[in-house]
């Protein structure tokens, strides 16, 4: 039950990454594209956390949290950058 | 360790209760970030996917962890502890970066601020104010006295 739980989820966090996607690809700003590739980053986060259940391992945790803190830095560091032109000032 | 086999079963339906939650969330969350009209608008969704979502994902790991695995291990509370600090902060440097990038472009005006400087812009009053406090707890110099709030703040704006 769990594995058929495991890939139902991780078909849809798939499917929300396709969505994602095309956001990225579209979107008429540059911050459309910032914003979708913090949510790719969160979604990238789930499909990990998922993975490790249906794999059933513990190392995904960090793998987990490394993405995250990463995507975080990098979606400060692009708004700074198209607010202020410049990161470290 | 030997359960009865009821135990693992309700362990298996809440493990993908919480699974299927989450990515129920983390779907809608990007529907909405490809449906909604306007970035403000957009900004809602995958707020809401980093909390739920991503909450649903950890505790579906935290339960199996917890019924079919060596006992319960919360370091997976480290993620989702980093998740509810970071996300108020990267949604709200997104919509700065929004108003800041649109000023004067936009279909209804903003407010007035009522600062010499627009919206999403520094013009360090809040620095002004720090510096007036730290004066404050050190039981008040000679030289916070002597200088009023208002002349040193339009000094300052003056000088910028």
């Amino acid at each position: 039950m769990i594995v058929y739980a495991s890939l139902i989820a991780m078909t849809m966090v798939g499917l929300a990454l396709l969505l994602n996607l095309y956001r990225l690809l579209r979107g008429p700003d540059p911050i459309d594209r910032i914003l979708a590739l913090d949510t790719m980053t969160t979604n990238v986060v789930g499909i990990v956390l998922i993975g490790g259940v249906l794999f059933n391992t513990a190392l995904n945790f960090e793998i987990a949290l490394l993405i995250a803190l990463v995507g975080f830095i990098s979606t400060v560091a692009f708004c700074k950058y198209l607010m202020r032109g410049d990161l470290i000032e | 360790m030997s359960d009865p086999a009821w135990l693992l079963t309700v362990g298996e339906v809440l493990v993908s209760l919480a699974m299927l939650v989450g990515a129920s969330f983390t779907l809608i969350g990007s529907i909405a970030l490809v449906k909604l009209p306007d970035l403000m608008m957009r900004l809602h969704g995958p707020a809401k996917t980093s909390t739920l979502g991503v909450g649903g994902f950890v505790v579906a790991a935290i339960l199996d962890a917890l019924f079919f695995q060596e006992g319960a291990s919360l370091h997976e509370l480290l993620i989702i502890v980093f998740i509810f600090m970071t996300t108020p902060i990267s949604a709200y440097m997104i919509a700065k970066a929004h108003v800041f990038r649109t000023r004067g472009r936009t279909v209804q005006p903003l407010p007035p601020t009522g600062r010499p400087v627009g919206w999403a812009t520094m013009d360090g009053s809040d620095a002004f104010r720090a510096d007036d406090l730290m004066v404050k707890d050190r039981g008040g110099l000679p030289a916070a006295e002597a200088a009023p709030k208002g002349v040193t703040h339009d000094n300052r704006a003056a000088s910028q």
